[in-house]
């Protein structure tokens, strides 16, 4: 990462808790007047967030807090050498890093590079000799502290109602009694060494949230859908899959709404291995849809931009429910999230607090789920479509001029289907959210006759052709898009390949044809036949 | 160009489960401490840990990908699970406390017999399955001490002619900080020569985390005995 580049605010990914976060830890050392002898430069922050090697913050705050020299293996060596220890101890780096773990939760920022990218700004406030640097964090601190300060008033009203509320129960405390302060800081401790077990990483669980207002729940009959605009037609639909891949439960999800003249859209196919995937899939192509709805509320074209804001948003959403969820292991949204998994309750709860502290790098987070979405809407040549689709994970995007010719599907989107592991997946947590640095978006004309799918990697396992070709060959001549206005049509072709694909499998075991759960959109341009809403 | 794939490598899945065997000493002997806390208490952690690391492979399937057997054993054998999916392990009763006594293997190698012969008819009743896909069932004797019991070969070498479709029972023998002088025992325990391994007793829980990493990346044994194998 360029230092010299560095903005806080300018990246995508710095989110509206990290800027509140970064306002109120900024506000609080101008409050202490700890503006000088911050020591630690933004590079070496900067450089730091890049390296996986070094200790949780937490640690290093408790080492601060520790009368031991610190471990000449732990942190960058810029920070350990004795004389600049000495001067951070206590210090408004010290008092920047504290503020920012102890206040992290209450703000919902969950990772450390989140916290380490505030300290960077605040670095840079400090040690940039470039005013405009200086500026521009100001700006961001005045845009910010006011929310932040009401976030902060709102959190320790409600701890110190939990706190009196604790204390009346308690057995010996008398009516009328004065509370003490909340403890803000953990008592001073050793700092780590090698042999010792590592120190928990910041408390990020528990945290008094709110569940989203948006909260997602498959109904009869979403799981099928065509949807006319004009001469476009889109269908979607997901399945179970083939009785043979003993799928337990449909971790796939597609979506799509109208909005005006546009049609939005969304495929998520939850990772199998993902606890609570299959909510995570229903939940993500909702979200992901309304978000990019509200998104383009007042845009005349779709962006790039806008289409990884919603992402973005999305995984917010992920991040938001997750930590309800924690917070509130009796909440009955536990039994939707749960699906069918049979994992202990007691396992599933550690693998939910792990997906946001990553403590176990071993463990994969839950809710995780690759995407497929976007946007489709009339060109201003009024005969073509303009889509606009981004992917996070896998599945595949195919544009076939004649969906019932001989013609040969053209990947828009292609995959490796022999890959059944995948690299990127949207979740909650810092996995989750640096997925979305990799996240692919193609700008694309659907021309008149043209038919666009949208598949999970489902409809890719198990053979060499492309899906249209491979769904072509089984459903031979009756599959034609374009005349039918069946709600049910992607189903029923789902269902054939599913049966087809049991067959194939007692034909010869060895076979594993679509051997997963089954998700398709279908998008077709029916403008070269003159009526809309399709062919006669 | 054929429209089919076919299955090529051996994964662990719900039609071809790899069934998974651990034996781990809980003599007195382990509860001596190392850099990394007492060799009983990493036993303890990191079966926890890789317990729970598989009940995640489970999600999403009918089935289940790996059948386990778990026991400890000292003077006599405790199993803990026999034929279990990973889900049905209770994380509390995993507990090795090093109070069971004595080193008595030639008991425990013939629980890990009678365990994998169960667990070898459980896979047979699921629908499908197909053993000669499923990949080798793995057995992980893990002890600290010389047997105190009588002759080990005899039962050893059953365990690993047990027969299997298309594979072999691979035994892997794990000393914990051993003597040299009694090591060979564990030779004499596994499968192969290159199965077994003497580890520094600070290294138990990292080697008890790389079994799963094994299992999940599909490796082989020896893969991850020559890892500690220095």
């Amino acid at each position: 990462m360029d230092g010299k580049k560095f903005k806080i605010g300018k990246a995508d990914t710095d989110s509206e808790s990290l800027l509140s976060l970064f306002a109120y830890v900024f506000d609080k050392l101008k409050a202490e007047q700890a503006v000088d002898g911050f020591h630690v430069q933004q590079l070496t922050i900067l450089t730091w967030i890049n390296d996986p090697k070094f200790p949780p913050l937490a640690d290093l705050d408790r080492a601060l807090q520790s009368t031991v020299p610190p471990p000449k293996h732990a942190w960058p060596t810029q920070l350990v050498e004795h004389e600049m220890w000495q001067r951070l101890k206590e210090g408004p780096f010290q008092k920047a890093l504290n503020e920012s773990l102890q206040s992290a939760p209450i703000f919902g920022v969950t990772s450390e590079t989140e916290i380490l990218r505030i300290l960077a700004a605040i670095a840079q406030s400090f040690g940039s000799a470039n005013r405009e640097f200086k500026e521009w964090n100001e700006k961001v601190y005045q845009e910010n502290i006011q929310k932040a300060r009401g976030i902060y008033r709102v959190a320790q009203q409600q701890r110190q109602a939990s706190h009196t509320d604790a204390i009346k129960t308690s057995p010996g405390v008398q009516s009328g009694q004065t509370l003490g302060p909340i403890p803000r800081t953990s008592p001073a401790i050793d700092p780590p060494t090698k042999s010792l077990p590592a120190l928990e990483p910041p408390a990020i669980k528990k945290v008094l949230v709110e569940r989203p207002k948006e909260w997602p729940y498959e109904t009869v009959g979403a799981t099928y859908q065509w949807i006319a605009q004009g001469s476009l037609n889109l269908w979607h639909a997901s399945h179970v899959g083939p009785t043979y891949a003993e799928k337990g439960e449909n971790q796939d999800a597609t979506f799509a709404v109208k909005d005006g003249n546009r049609v939005l859209f969304a495929l998520a196919d939850g990772v199998s291995t993902s606890y609570g995937s299959r909510f995570s899939a229903i939940s993500i192509v909702r979200v992901f849809c309304n978000k990019l709805q509200e998104l383009l509320s007042n845009e005349v074209r779709p962006s790039h931009d806008l289409l990884k804001r919603a992402a973005l948003e999305t995984h917010d959403w992920l991040d938001t429910a997750l930590n309800f969820l924690i917070a509130n292991p009796e909440a009955p949204e536990w039994e939707k999230f749960r699906g069918e998994s049979k994992m202990r309750n007691e396992v599933a709860i550690k693998f939910c607090e792990n997906t946001l502290t990553l403590k176990d790098r071993f463990w994969g987070p839950v809710m995780a789920s690759t995407l497929l979405g976007g946007v489709v809407q009339p060109s201003e040549d009024r005969r073509s479509f303009e889509m606009l689709a981004l992917r996070v994970g896998d599945g595949l995007i195919e544009s076939i001029e004649n969906f019932s010719g001989d013609e040969s599907a053209r990947p828009l989107l292609a995959m490796d289907a022999q890959e059944t592991e995948i690299s990127a997946s949207l979740s909650p947590g810092p996995l989750g959210k640096n997925s979305l640095t990799s996240i692919e978006i193609i700008d694309h004309r659907i021309t008149p006759g043209e038919t666009i799918l949208i598949s999970s990697d489902g409809l890719a396992r198990g053979h060499k052709n492309s899906v249209a070709q491979e769904l072509r060959k089984i459903s031979g001549k009756s599959v034609n898009f374009s005349p039918s206005r069946d709600h049910a049509e992607a189903l029923k072709i789902l269902d054939k390949a599913a049966k087809f694909a049991d067959a194939e499998f007692k034909r010869d075991p060895q076979v594993s044809l679509f051997g997963d759960n089954l998700s398709l959109i279908v998008i077709s341009n029916a403008q070269s036949h003159g009526v809309n809403g399709g062919r006669r | 160009m054929p429209a089919i794939a076919k299955l090529s490598l051996k994964k662990a899945t719900a039609r071809t489960p790899q069934i998974v065997t651990f034996i781990i000493d809980d003599s007195g002997s382990m509860s001596m401490s190392t850099p990394n806390g007492p060799k009983n208490e990493q036993a303890t952690a990191a079966t926890q840990q890789l317990i729970m690391t598989m009940q995640s492979w489970n999600q999403g399937s009918t089935g289940s990908r790996y059948i386990l057997n778990i026991a400890k054993f000292g003077t006599t054998t405790v199993p803990i699970v026999e034929a279990a999916k990973p889900e049905d392990v209770s994380l509390n009763d995993l507990v090795f406390s090093a109070d069971s006594g004595t080193t008595e293997m030639p008991e425990a190698l013939t629980w890990a017999m009678h365990a994998l012969k169960k667990s070898l008819d459980g896979c047979k009743q699921v629908p499908g399955y197909a053993e000669e896909a499923s990949p080798n069932p793995l057995v992980i004797f893990f002890s600290d001490g010389g047997n105190t019991g009588g002759e080990v070969g005899t039962i050893a070498q059953a365990l690993k002619s047990l027969p299997f479709a298309g594979g072999a029972v691979d035994v892997v023998a794990v000393g914990i900080g051993m003597d040299q002088s009694t090591f060979p025992i564990m030779q004499e325990i596994a499968s192969r020569s290159d199965l077994s391994v003497n580890l520094e007793p600070g290294e138990l829980g990292n080697f008890i985390a790389d079994v799963g990493a094994t299992l999940q990346r599909g490796e082989s044994p020896e893969t991850l005995i020559k890892k500690y194998d220095s």
